[in-house]
């Protein structure tokens, strides 16, 4: 059981406190966190080192501009910072850096990780249009409600791993009733209390991170999951079906781009190895009489399919990307729920857990029919 | 006088295929002498036990590929005559006669077979051999041949002769390698398992051989009334035969725990009983087959007599004794697992080359070596010499090189040099298509000619022909001619049999200065000749056929032969009896070794080692230590160690010394420790001893009047599921002592693994020894009493004794190996062993692994002795000579191709993100990530082309260079969709 910590500002004000000493007292040398930058600039991820920045931060702030697992992949993955870097994001975010880990693509090493139990966040669109702001109050008196508030992303709606996993640290928002009063932060491992040693704060004992609101949220967030899977169910079987999902898009390969799981920094179906000759053309020319164009659309969603659904942690990045709205986040999502539950794995629960797709195992190699 | 290099071979065991193919890497030439008419007819060891449901034709093709080289001459129908001179030039007369039919030069064509008017028993009088998988034997039924000799003039190379004249060669050669096959008992001899007398009565063997190459299916156990039997019994003979004695080895009783698991697989309701006396399975990782079988649901009853007694039509009575009651079971399907029998040759090659017998009819080896005989220069392996499992009898096959090259003189055979192949650089793509008539065969099966009309109109071919062969020397010069004078530069040849003919194929291609990565080969006899009989769609499915392939080597690339060069040093860890062995063997072939020792100093003593085994050692050290190659380390460890296969490059630490080393082979001979018993008394009362300590014979350890044996302690049970393998003869051998000495002795054992030549265990039974059965993994009580000790069996029963001694099994030196594991990126066996390449199911894969070409199975890194497995002196010894003459082969080399030259996997660095799972799943550690770049790397040496990295690269960066993602994709293209 984790040892909680209790601030006596509210969520907000008690992250940034829990900021502002990792900080001052030189516990991190930076951290990452989202931040108001300017009224152009919008809301992004920063990385400060001064604690005077810190009343730009919006630490807890409803919005993914872009998936940091990513980010931290890029900080990380030439080798671990020399010095300790503190983190603030969503678990998803956690999870997905977890699974780029996995994959050489950065390190945990020298990362505080701290994250919130999450009421879910806003579309893109919607901080970029203006809109999200206004909203926000209604946002948080929900997320003390424990309800899930209509406006966020609709994968966020289904999402049932709002709480973290892998976190050294957790602020707890969704749920908490008097999350305007005080600040509840579990420690979740040793390397989270020891970060926060010497912080004013009373110290409750052990506590169970699950309660009675987060089964709570947890059930409604189920029957917002099965909502959001009947949605993106496809009417027709095979290539019909595929079409039909994907037929509208126009290979900007935005989703790919975003996509945390999507860690290679040339695509293949960007490279000049998907280029065809013109003879092949004509060949597809020949047997289908004509061709949609970009060609390869749904080859390519397959192809992401294959690669990403094993480890998909639902960030729903890739859905606020699209420019022509396939709910791209959903059906990865669902594909992902049942590539994962085949293989019994939790993308981004344990960095020791080896990824199925780079593990062979001795009853995996029965012949097509055989007994298993 | 100067020594002759070549080395003959007699007999077809798979100690004498592995020395052949050793010897021919390392350039001497072989002559091999088979006395059956094709390749397997004579059963050795493997094929007479087949406990594999597999054949193992990687043997062959090793045999094929350096038959096809020039290095090795075969004789069929052959006897070994007179042998005179001396080592080194033994002058060699042996009789032989050509096949009927040349398998080497016959295209299987099948033409005999159709002209041949004589019909008997629904096949021809020539016929092919029904259960050789791997490639079409012709054999004749001379009973019902009436020599029209219709099969002769049709035969399109000339392959077939039926009148053979028997020839006299006589040849001089340095070595003689005797490797006699397995002698089987007669069905005479296993009467009293009812074998020929009842249909269901049959060999493991035959159970086998009816599955082989289909996979283990139900139809293989099929009565003769086609019914799947529900009951079976499997019957390891050699425990109850009286009529002869069966020599057994550890393949039997592994065997029958392997059928079990196999027929459990199969029927999962059926009921199987594995009837033996003991289990008697101590090679690597036997035990835990033991152990799957009870887990599958296997019965295992350990019985004392036992014979089968036929009934009605399709069912026997099995009746046996046990605990003294008569019992008897009923059983629809009896399969025997038989051992062997002293090689009949014996008496001949005594006669012929002055071999001795032991003096149970083996050819006796000297001691101390692995295959000398007591003719110098002449070697026995294999079965030949005693039973032996395995991998003990492929061991042999090296380990006899490393003692065959003293005899011999500088090698005498390097292949020729590849031909140089033309740069197709801005020539754009002209695909030929050559289309085989195997000899005018094909014709008359189906139209050429329009095939080759309608390859004609294929926009992208601008050159078909038709040609007569491409797998005859003559056939293959000509279209190699061909091909050049076409002038096109990729290839596809509509052909047969790749698997077999591949070699000469490339051959072909490359004769004509292309780079073979630019040809593809299709089998038109296999896909089209064989299983169709419409002419239009022959010509439908060999054009889409033709078509694949042009998509296929359209996209192809001329890349190059990869080479790596080679480290001619070898690092040796650990200075036991194996790694003195070792270390002398290769320095005295002129490769410098590098010997590391962490103790004090190199070992001259061992104390469970008897006094001429300490001399042996004594006498080894001292030539170690005075070697000039051998530079020896005390008191130093391995502190780090990169590179890889044939290239590691190190560091040794001693005291705070650093001393770097490099080196193209490691040698593990670390050693292992004995199990330290707890309970028993151990250490509390004097009169608990270990058999070792026993052994030792001072006053403080001296056995009482009455004597307790308690077995397996520190084996065989949950911590240590495996057998220990020496501690049943050990503790034999005391007992006999003891009881010469008119003592008492009571053993309590689960099983009784003793095994050799020498029954010590039916010596003891003889001599009064009491034996105790407990229950599996269970062991007695000790108790103190008075003056007595007193032994509680797990059943309760109480006896005293004086004295109890435990035989303790060998245990790894967890730490230590663990250690090294993490330094070598070499890994354990679940027992905390050192994993290699002979451990992973019993047959299998160790046949295909240890004859896997270029030796890469275990990546240059060979634990040896007890670093391996538990293993007696003399077994400790042979891993030692073996992994020697594997060094030896490749130390000599400064360079080496990629085992499978140019076909290999290669990394596209743009695509590449440095993920690494493509290092996870490579089954050759063939793959490191490049730390500096964050890509992928592959080390020629070690891929094996198999292509799972491909499969695993989530962003196609993995490729293999023969077969691209955009050849496979273009090629599939064309087969599914035309």
């Amino acid at each position: 059981m984790p040892k909680v910590l209790k601030l006596s500002q509210g969520v907000q004000e008690g992250t940034k406190e829990l900021l502002r000493f990792l900080l001052s007292e030189e516990k991190v040398k930076g951290i990452v966190t989202l931040k108001e930058r300017s009224p152009q600039q919008g809301m992004g991820y920063s990385l400060i080192t001064n604690p005077q920045e810190l009343p730009n931060t919006r630490p807890l702030y409803p919005l993914m501009p872009s998936n940091a697992g990513k980010i931290l992949s890029h900080l990380t993955l030439k080798g671990p910072s020399p010095q300790p870097l503190a983190v603030v994001a969503k678990p998803c975010e956690i999870r997905a850096f977890i699974e780029l880990a996995k994959r050489a693509q950065g390190g945990v090493e020298n990362i505080l990780l701290i994250s919130q139990t999450c009421p879910g966040v806003f579309p893109l669109q919607m901080s970029v249009n203006g809109g999200l702001k206004e909203k926000l109050s209604s946002y948080w008196k929900s997320a003390q409600k424990n309800e899930v508030f209509s406006e966020i992303r609709s994968t966020c709606k289904g999402c049932v791993d709002f709480i973290p996993q892998n976190a050294d640290i957790v602020v707890s928002v969704a749920g908490s009733k008097d999350s305007e009063k005080e600040c509840e932060i579990f420690l979740n491992t040793s390397k989270g209390e020891s970060f926060v040693e010497g912080i004013k704060g009373s110290k409750a004992a052990e506590k169970e991170i699950t309660n009675k609101q987060t089964q709570e949220l947890l059930d409604k967030r189920k029957e917002g999951r099965k909502k959001m899977f009947d949605q993106v169910e496809a009417e027709k079987p095979e290539i019909e079906g595929l079409v039909q999902i994907f037929g509208r898009c126009i290979g900007c390969h935005g989703c790919s781009h975003v996509c945390p799981i999507c860690y290679c920094d040339l695509c293949f179906f960007d490279s000049q190895q998907n280029e065809h000759l013109p003879q092949t053309f004509e060949r597809y020319l020949d047997l289908r009489g004509g061709l949609r164009l970009p060609p390869d659309t749904v080859f390519y969603h397959l192809g992401r399919l294959m690669h990403t659904s094993i480890s998909c942690v639902g960030c729903g990045m890739c859905s606020d990307v699209c420019p022509v709205d396939i709910p791209v986040s959903s059906i990865f999502t669902k594909v992902g729920e049942a590539v994962q539950k085949k293989f019994q794995y939790t993308p981004g629960k344990d960095i020791e857990e080896p990824v199925p797709s780079g593990t062979y195992k001795e009853e995996e190699f029965k012949e097509i029919g055989e007994q298993s | 006088m100067t020594k002759e290099s070549s080395v003959l071979v007699y007999g077809t065991n798979l100690g004498g295929y592995r020395a052949a193919y050793g010897l021919c890497k390392k350039g001497h030439q072989v002559i091999l002498l088979n006395r059956g008419s094709y390749v397997d007819e004579i059963r050795n060891q493997t094929l007479s036990q087949l406990p594999l449901d597999f054949c193992w034709m990687c043997g062959h093709f090793v045999q094929r590929k350096f038959k096809a080289l020039g290095c090795v001459q075969d004789f069929y129908n052959s006897r070994l005559g007179e042998v005179s001179g001396e080592a080194g030039n033994f002058k060699v007369k042996f009789k032989t006669k050509p096949q009927t039919v040349n398998n080497f030069i016959c295209t299987e064509c099948d033409k005999c077979v159709e002209v041949c008017p004589v019909k008997v028993n629904g096949r021809k009088a020539i016929y092919i051999h029904p259960e050789i998988g791997w490639e079409n034997i012709y054999l004749i039924d001379r009973e019902n041949c009436t020599q029209c000799k219709k099969c002769e003039e049709v035969c399109p190379t000339g392959a077939l002769k039926l009148d053979r004249e028997e020839e006299e060669k006589e040849v001089n050669v340095g070595a003689i390698v005797l490797a006699l096959e397995y002698n089987e008992p007669t069905d005479e001899e296993l009467k009293d398992f009812g074998l020929g007398e009842s249909p269901c009565v049959v060999k493991n063997s035959e159970i086998a051989r009816n599955s082989l190459l289909t996979n283990f299916i139900q139809d293989s156990v099929q009565l003769p009334s086609r019914k799947i039997p529900e009951n079976f019994s499997i019957i390891v003979t050699s425990h109850f035969n009286k009529s002869i004695k069966e020599y057994e080895n550890y393949n039997l009783c592994v065997s029958a725990a392997y059928r079990g698991v196999k027929l459990k697989e199969i029927l999962p309701q059926s009921n199987v009983t594995i009837f033996l006396k003991d289990y008697r399975g101590f090679g690597k990782k036997h035990f835990r087959w033991y152990q799957k079988a009870l887990d599958a649901g296997v019965q295992v009853e350990k019985v004392d007599t036992l014979q089968v007694n036929p009934q009605k039509k399709e069912e026997v009575t099995i009746q046996y004794t046990k605990e003294g009651k008569n019992r008897n079971q009923s059983s629809e399907l009896a399969i025997l697992i038989n051992g062997q029998k002293p090689p009949q040759t014996m008496d001949h090659l005594s006669k012929v080359c002055g071999v001795q017998s032991d003096e149970y009819g083996f050819c006796s080896t000297k001691p101390f070596s692995c295959c000398e005989t007591n003719v110098d220069g002449i070697f026995g392996v294999g079965e030949f010499t005693g039973p032996k499992g395995n991998p003990e009898t492929i061991w042999e096959g090296c380990g006899a090189l490393t003692e065959i090259t003293p005899y011999l003189g500088e090698s005498n055979f390097k292949p020729s040099p590849p031909p140089s192949f033309r740069d197709i650089k801005g020539e754009g793509t002209k695909v030929g298509v050559f289309i085989c008539n195997c000899f005018h065969t094909f014709e008359e099966k189906m139209d050429l000619n329009a095939l080759k009309e309608a390859v004609n109109e294929l926009p992208e071919v601008p050159h078909v022909e038709i040609i007569k062969g491409c797998c005859t020397p003559p056939t293959i010069k000509e279209t190699a001619e061909r091909i050049k004078q076409s002038g096109v530069n990729r290839v596809v040849l509509a052909v047969c049999t790749p698997i077999q003919k591949l070699l000469k194929f490339r051959k072909a291609v490359m004769m004509a200065g292309l780079n073979p990565l630019l040809s593809e080969f299709l089998r038109f006899r296999e896909d089209v000749i064989n299983v169709h009989k419409n002419k239009e769609e022959m010509l439908k499915k060999s054009l889409t056929l033709i078509k694949a392939g042009v998509a296929k080597v359209k996209k192809g690339s001329p890349e190059p032969t990869l080479k790596d060069k080679f480290t001619p040093q070898a690092l040796v860890i650990g200075s036991g009896i194996s790694g003195l062995t070792s270390s002398l063997e290769i320095a005295k072939r002129g490769f410098p070794v590098t010997l590391v020792e962490k103790g004090e100093a190199i070992q001259t003593k061992n104390k469970y080692f008897d006094d001429k085994q300490n001399q042996h050692l004594q006498e080894l050290a001292s030539e170690v230590e005075n070697h000039s190659n051998i530079t020896v380390y005390t008191n130093t460890t391995l502190k780090e160690m990169d590179g890889y296969a044939g290239n590691f490059s190190g560091t040794l630490l001693s005291g705070d010394k650093e001393i770097p080393v490099q080196a193209g082979v490691i040698v593990l001979a670390t050693g292992a420790k004995e199990y330290k018993p707890e309970g028993f008394l151990y250490g509390e009362d004097r009169g608990v001893m270990t058999q070792t300590e026993l052994q030792s014979g001072t006053e403080e350890k001296k056995a009482g009047n009455r004597v307790a044996m308690i077995q397996c302690v520190g084996s065989r049970n949950d911590r240590h599921p495996y057998c220990s393998r020496v501690c049943c003869n050990q503790a034999l051998k005391n007992a006999l002592n003891l009881k010469k000495q008119d003592k008492e002795v009571t053993i309590f054992y689960q099983d009784m693994t003793s095994y050799g030549k020498e029954d010590l265990y039916k010596e003891a039974q003889d001599a009064g020894v009491k034996f105790i059965r407990v229950k599996e993994k269970s062991y007695p009580e000790v108790k103190k009493k008075g003056n007595n000790l007193t032994v509680i069996a797990p059943g309760g029963e109480k006896k005293q004794f004086d004295t109890v001694v435990l035989s303790t099994g060998i245990v790894p030196d967890i730490q230590n190996n663990q250690n090294l594991s993490r330094i070598l990126g070499h890994p354990l066996d679940k027992d905390g062993f050192f994993d290699s390449d002979v451990n992973v199911y019993p047959y299998e894969e160790s046949i295909k692994r240890l004859f896997k070409p270029y030796e890469w199975a275990t990546n240059c890194i060979y634990p040896v002795g007890l670093a391996h497995s538990p293993r007696s002196f003399e077994e400790a010894l042979l891993t030692a000579k073996d992994v020697a003459g594997r060094a030896v082969i490749l130390l000599g080399k400064k360079a080496l191709p990629a085992p499978n030259a140019m076909y290999i996997a290669e990394v596209k660095e743009s695509l590449c993100m440095g993920c690494g799972i493509c290092v996870d799943v490579c089954p050759y550690s063939a793959r490191t990530i490049d730390e500096q770049k964050k890509t992928a790397v592959v080390h020629p040496f070690l891929c094996d082309s198999c292509g799972t990295c491909v499969s695993a690269c989530p962003n196609d960066a993995s490729y293999l260079r023969d077969l691209k993602g955009d050849q496979t994709l273009a090629s599939l293209d064309r087969l599914l969709i035309g």
